[in-house]
């Protein structure tokens, strides 16, 4: 391009050189180099049109109907030959609705003898709601002497639609999804060495269980009670930060390198490792009981960076937030007839009263119940940066521990104030520990 | 025979025809077309690692055919043509069948450009005839472009 741009130059230096002196033998060098650059642009030309009429594209989304934030994978393959000379770089068009996760989104195809397939496999999230048809492809076809952009949206270059259903912040229907109402069902099949407590035997008993002294001490038939043995492997919870979110790489290298080296130990600890990758108020993905390190740490690799975040909390407190304040509050005693803060505290109970009674349980928190309650975890680790809004941390800990998973949160220190307060602001968690 | 070879080949062709056309139109700019000509060879020397080496031969040579057509018009389209393989040998453009009718059509018009111009004293009017015939050739491509474009691109055409 630039060769041309300069030769295009020196043709118009030559005509205007040609006329100033009015020159024949200039003249002609001018117009044999204008000839020149003409024919190749006709060749050019001609080159992007039996490129273009050659292109194919099938398109195939792993859904077309997904939720906001879900991640789909699609593959498009483009089929192009490429004239002699010319290179095509094949680029995938998409919505700026779209978020590109991770993969191939371009291509660039060689001159072969027949026409190749060129595939590219991406992943996306769509960030709105509503319906959103692949837009097609951007052809950039370039020679030794020009490049030229075509933008293929025909039908036959675009489609299909991707459906995409919007994602309530509160869970639908009157129906409330509380931790309080779940059952928790906890047996362990393997018995450790020790005693835990000893009972009088109940018919069908193990009578191998039977302690002997006990039963000749006090002259009735006594059983011990071994402690269960506990080879539940922990619940991985990495909180991805946000694509637009300050945060300090180093401390974001130091969490990735703490998580793989938390699941490598799960692995060869308790054969197998449970991931649940979040972002926000947004679940990335769910890797559930991995026992190949290998496949645990290419998704490792594949999740582990900034992602969009199409949904968020906006620091919402839920209902046992309000109800708290609402008790500070009362427990304030403010009187009407009171002065201006107690005015205001009154003025603000009444503020959250009202939230509560608008307030439902949060969809995320739904997500994280029927996550959570899915698995047999008493345990689980929770890897954040804290990057601008945490309430759904709060939401996590908080359903977590409702249902007597001991929860570990690790951030990168444990100095920072968003962590230092942890117990005041709802983060009652079991241990708090910096990875950096 | 490969590129380098060829290069190599073309550039003592072009000597030759430099030397033939100033032994039959001898003058000043004839003999300083020879001079040209080593310039332009040492280019070729010069420049074989070179980026965009190209360029640097394309402006070698306008300034030679420049020269050389001041002492005669259809050495100067020779040489013109010498250069053009030469650069197109550097380039590795390959002669296939679709470049040798492209080749072919080029000749006739470079002649018929050539005889044009040599047919007129002065320049306006050539100037202003081989302009208009570029623009119109451009803007016919322009027009069918779009008319491509318009097909195949859709809405965003």
């Amino acid at each position: 391009m630039q060769c041309t741009r300069i030769l295009a130059l020196l043709a118009i230096l030559l005509f205007a050189w040609s006329l100033v002196l009015d020159d024949m033998a200039t003249l002609l060098v001018a117009s044999l180099l204008l000839s020149a650059l003409v024919g190749a642009v006709i060749i050019f030309e001609q080159k992007v049109r039996e490129a273009v009429i050659s292109v194919f594209v099938e398109r195939v989304p792993e859904r077309t109907q997904v939720r906001k934030g879900t991640t789909v994978q699609v593959t498009t393959s483009v089929t192009v030959t490429v004239p002699p000379g010319m290179t095509v770089t094949i680029q995938e068009s998409l919505p700026s609705t779209l978020a590109i996760q991770d993969g191939i989104t371009s291509v660039t195809a060689e001159q072969a003898a027949f026409p190749g397939t060129q595939k590219m496999t991406y992943r996306v999230t769509p960030l709105v709601h509503g319906e959103y048809p692949f837009s097609g492809i951007v052809l950039t076809l370039r020679d030794r002497f020009f490049e030229t952009e075509m933008i293929l949206s025909a039908p036959p270059f675009s489609g299909p639609s991707l459906l995409v259903q919007p994602t309530g912040l509160f869970e639908s229907g009157p129906q409330r999804i509380t931790a309080e109402t779940r059952e928790i069902e906890k047996m362990s099949v393997l018995s450790g060495f020790g005693i835990r407590a000893l009972r009088e035997y109940y018919a069908g008993d193990d009578m191998r269980k039977i302690d002997w002294k006990q039963t000749a001490k006090h002259d009735r038939i006594y059983v011990r009670e071994y402690a269960g043995m506990m080879t539940l492997p922990p619940l991985i919870i990495i909180d991805l930060p946000g694509r637009k979110d300050t945060f300090s790489p180093a401390d974001f290298e130091h969490m990735v390198a703490a998580v793989a080296g938390l699941c490598e130990y799960s692995v060869r600890t308790y054969q197998h490792v449970s991931i649940l990758i979040i972002s926000g108020p947004n679940i990335i993905s769910f890797i559930e009981e991995e026992k190949d390190l290998l496949r645990c740490m290419t998704a490792l690799r594949r999740w582990m960076h900034p992602v969009d975040r199409p949904v968020h909390l906006y620091r919402t407190s839920d209902r046992s937030d309000l109800r708290a304040r609402i008790r500070t509050i009362d427990g304030l005693e403010p009187d009407e007839t009171g002065d201006a803060v107690t005015k205001f505290l009154l003025h603000l109970r009444r503020e959250y009263q009202a939230g509560l009674s608008e307030q439902r349980v949060l969809t995320f928190t739904g997500q994280i119940i029927r996550t959570i309650g899915q698995m047999t975890a008493d345990e689980m680790y929770v890897f954040s940066l804290g990057c601008g809004d945490i309430s759904h941390l709060r939401q996590l800990v908080r359903q977590a521990r409702a249902m007597k998973v001991q929860v570990n949160l690790r951030v990168p220190s444990r100095k920072d104030p968003v962590w230092s307060g942890s117990s005041q602001t709802g983060f009652r968690v079991d241990s708090l520990e910096a990875f950096a | 025979m490969n590129a380098v070879n060829t290069g190599f080949l073309l550039n003592g062709l072009l000597a030759a025809v430099i030397l033939l056309f100033s032994q039959l139109y001898p003058s000043p700019a004839a003999y300083a077309a020879l001079l040209l000509t080593v310039l332009f060879i040492t280019v070729f020397l010069v420049t074989r690692s070179w980026d965009d080496r190209a360029v640097y031969l394309a402006l070698a040579g306008t300034l030679l055919v420049a020269v050389f057509s001041a002492a005669s018009v259809w050495g100067g389209l020779a040489a013109a043509w010498m250069i053009a393989l030469i650069i197109a040998s550097v380039m590795d453009i390959r002669l296939t069948r679709a470049s040798a009718k492209s080749l072919a059509i080029a000749a006739c018009a470079t002649v018929g450009v050539t005889l044009f111009i040599d047919s007129q004293n002065h320049v306006p009017v050539p100037l202003m005839v081989v302009c208009s015939a570029a623009f119109l050739i451009l803007a016919a491509i322009a027009v069918r472009k779009y008319r491509f474009r318009k097909h195949y691109c859709g809405g965003a055409a």
